[in-house]
């Protein structure tokens, strides 16, 4: 690999700097750099060197601190959220931010668990990896029934740079050959489980109008360059050096530093992004270097803001100027504003008593899925809520970790610990959210954290057809599991729980109209022509799929676009 | 130790079929001897493989007697050859805080009273029928708590109004499994398998794969 150290430098000025290296970081520094630009991008949490760093991988249990239970009394102490997250744990720690650190403050009842990357990668290092199109209807839905603003683009100008993503980052799943669920490009589906085979018969007559299929993941099952197909150790957020998991380690840094055009800078947090009202364009950053407390200032001709939803906002609103008074690329006041995530409905679980004397070999990190069904072309007859959900599901053949509750002491009792329980089906529905001006982000205008900025306050409730929607997770839920054969069935509550699906968006709106929409069809802000944002902030919808795809295929596209029109001089 | 995180590593690489590893392991394998870059937990020994010193002898004998009454010995090795003695009384060092520590006090010192009242000796000196006998009398006064349901929650994660025999049974059944002996010699040896199947075959005294986390 033709690696070059780039030093960063504060007199030139870069063709582009992207601020951020997770997710779509990593993916908009490919993209420019390989369309030749000169690229600085910046990271505010520490070096993480891909293989070297992965200090958890492969971690033997006997060797992982306190057998991993979880560590309370640090967790309570730095990291009150981030070790509720389903990849926290004594091997992932260092992958995570400090919640002591850098804190935020809940408004009104709001219960929202921000997780952050505290390393170059970002949450890429530990994503969930679930990658799924968005289809043609997800484009339309704000236009037809009028909740939120039309989107400036539809399915079939993001659809080739779904093609060109998958084909890069590499993504295993199966063909199904339904509109409202389109394929992407694939390496071979993961082979599904024995129960899950017996399943997907038992739905196919018993739930005909489903359909059930592997799911899609950013694990390759085939060779891609230099990157291994999975070798199915398990727990990927611990880090894979074989670069069997998409991440900014093993897929974007290695191919933007190919090019010999990038510069990477860690502890570099951003404060601002600086304007100049003479040009109206953004004329580059101020950074804090975390290391030694400077202030600092990088000029560029183009910025990406890819810093992950609300802290693209916080960047914006942090960045005020008389041209700007309520923050840069904000003359609509959008900014901070629309706040979504997924609606999220518990996990709904049947214990099943079928194939007792089937095993497994090898730790599989993908699941299995179950696509929309309600309100696919229109609106269903029987449904009380607008848009539509998708079931993720997970089979788990129970262990010691599940059957220690049971009673018992001595010999029988760890026998019974030894063999494995019953096979258990665990689905989760992912539902869409609808933008709401009151779910929102904004400064605290006196507090700070550690990496200088504003602290942000973060407002976020459901609505009714949230609410509406989870009744109705739960019933198709108990339905799907009774035709599925399950011996015991116990389903999530529909009360609203902790919004913590992981998909924050919606904070810098894409839109036709500047004035209620702050990026235009090519994520381009509407009032600084050399201000993109790619994260997903720009989303003026939520959808119900994993995001991650969709903000990935908008920053390639957006990142070809700003390429030309640099390349014609005219950024 | 070098030699068997060797060993493990090329049984990866071939489990991979042969596929050429990236510079990460190489890497990983050169600063496992630099003391400035973390040591990768692979290459490090077992965590209970560090001194502790807390407990006095008499509270050693029966957190000891304690924890291999719950899991005997028997054709596969039990508590004390896993050493969770020890990893209970490293928790108590080092994970506990003063309530959880007062709770095990408690609730060793009360398993350890009702053997001198009920059975003439202390819990170490008691035999094993005894012994199974004042646990199981423990746990059927503390069974209600939901901790007992199916699947029930964490005493870990809770850690509120728990009972002794929860928090207890928690720590010392995941200390058992996740080590060394129970991983390997109770439960079944888990190289990594280099592939995916979910649809082998277990026949009735086959074991679970040791745990690996959900992720």
């Amino acid at each position: 690999m033709a690696e070059q150290e780039n030093t960063p430098s504060t007199s030139r000025t870069y063709d582009a700097i992207v601020i951020g290296s997770g997710i779509t970081g990593g993916m908009a520094a490919k993209e420019l750099t390989e369309n030749g630009m000169q690229v600085l991008m910046l990271e505010r949490g520490t070096p993480l060197e891909h293989g070297a760093g992965y200090i958890g991988e492969h971690a033997q249990n006997w060797t992982v601190p306190f057998a991993n239970l979880p560590n309370y009394q640090a967790n309570e102490k730095d990291y009150a959220t981030q070790s509720k997250n389903y990849a926290f744990d004594e091997a992932t720690r260092q992958h995570f931010i400090k919640d002591s650190d850098e804190p935020y403050i809940q408004d009104g009842d709001t219960q929202f668990e921000w997780i952050r990357g505290a390393r170059v990668g970002g949450r890429s290092l530990m994503w969930g990896r679930q990658v799924y199109r968005w289809a043609p209807r997800d484009f339309e839905a704000n236009a037809i029934d009028g909740y939120g603003i039309d989107w400036p683009i539809r399915y079939d100008d993001l659809a080739p740079w779904y093609s060109h993503v998958e084909k890069f980052i590499g993504v295993t799943g199966k063909k199904e050959g339904l509109d409202y669920f389109p394929d992407g490009e694939f390496q071979k589906p993961m082979e599904m489980y024995a129960l899950e085979k017996r399943i997907k018969g038992r739905l196919a007559r018993h739930a005909s109008d489903l359909t059930y299929t592997m799911g899609r993941a950013a694990v390759l099952t085939e060779q891609l360059g230099d990157r291994a197909p999975c070798h199915y150790c398990g727990p990927c957020p611990r880090g894979c050096s074989t670069g069997s998991y998409f991440s900014t380690q093993s897929s974007t840094l290695p191919a933007a530093l190919k090019t010999g055009r990038l510069t990477l800078r860690t502890n570099s947090a951003v404060q601002k992004i600086l304007h100049d009202p003479a040009t109206g364009r953004a004329t580059g950053v101020q950074i804090r270097d975390m290391k030694s407390g400077a202030q600092m200032t990088y000029k560029s001709r183009i910025i990406f803001l890819n810093a992950s939803t609300i802290h693209s906002a916080q960047i914006l609103l942090n960045s005020k100027s008389a041209a700007f008074p309520a923050g840069l690329a904000n003359s609509s006041g959008v900014v901070g504003r629309y706040l979504m995530d997924h609606n999220e409905h518990g996990t709904n679980t049947g214990v099943f008593f079928d194939d007792i004397d089937r095993y497994f070999t090898g730790n599989r990190p993908n699941g299995t899925y179950i696509p929309r069904f309600r309100n696919i072309r229109g609106q269903d007859d029987d449904a009380e809520f607008i848009r539509s959900y998708g079931f993720q599901c997970n089979t788990v053949r129970l262990d010691h970790r599940f059957t220690m509750h049971q009673k018992g002491i001595g010999a029988g009792y760890k026998d019974m610990l030894r063999k494995p329980g019953p096979w258990v089906f665990a689905m989760v529905a992912f539902g869409e959210m609808l933008p709401n001006a009151d779910n929102r982000v904004t400064l605290d205008p006196t507090t700070r954290d550690a990496f200088g900025m504003p602290i942000v306050h973060i407002a976020m409730r459901f609505g009714e057809n949230e609410h509406k929607m989870r009744a109705d997770m739960k019933r198709q839920a108990d339905r799907i599991l009774k035709a599925a054969g399950a011996a015991f069935i116990a389903t999530a509550s529909d009360k609203a729980e902790p919004i913590s699906a992981i998909h924050e968006m919606g904070t810098v709106r894409m839109g036709k109209d500047p004035k209620t929409s702050a990026l235009n069809g090519w994520n381009q802000s509407h009032d600084v022509p050399n201000l993109f944002v790619t994260d997903g902030a720009a989303m003026a919808s939520s959808g119900h799929v994993n995001p991650s795809l969709t903000y990935m295929a908008l920053t390639a596209r957006a990142a070809d676009y700003a390429a030309k029109l640099w390349k014609r001089g005219e950024l | 130790m070098t030699m068997e995180r060797r060993g493990f590593l090329v049984g990866v690489a071939a489990a991979m079929g042969g596929t050429v590893y990236s510079s990460g392991l190489g890497a990983m394998l050169a600063d496992a001897a630099n003391p400035a870059v973390p040591i990768p937990m692979i290459a490090r020994g077992a965590w209970i493989n560090q001194p502790v010193d807390v407990f006095t002898p008499e509270k050693r004998a029966l957190v000891s007697a304690m924890s291999e009454t719950l899991l005997p010995a028997d054709d596969t090795p039990g508590a004390i050859d896993a050493a969770v003695p020890k990893f209970l009384e490293l928790l108590y060092d080092q994970w506990m805080a003063e309530p959880e520590r007062a709770l095990f006090d408690a609730g060793v010192s009360d398993a350890d009273k009702r053997a001198q009242t009920g059975h003439g000796a202390t819990f170490a000196n008691c035999d094993a029928g005894a012994q199974r006998a004042v646990l199981e009398a423990i746990e059927d006064e503390q069974g209600d708590h939901p901790w007992f349901a199916f699947g029930g929650q964490s005493a870990v994660d809770e850690r509120v109004d728990i009972p002794f025999m929860a928090l207890f049974k928690e720590i010392a059944v995941t200390g058992f499994f996740m080590s060394e002996v129970g991983a390997q010699q109770v439960l079944r040896y888990a190289p990594m398998a280099g592939v995916f199947d979910g649809d082998t075959s277990l026949s009735p005294d086959q074991s679970s794969w040791p745990a690996t986390p959900f992720m």
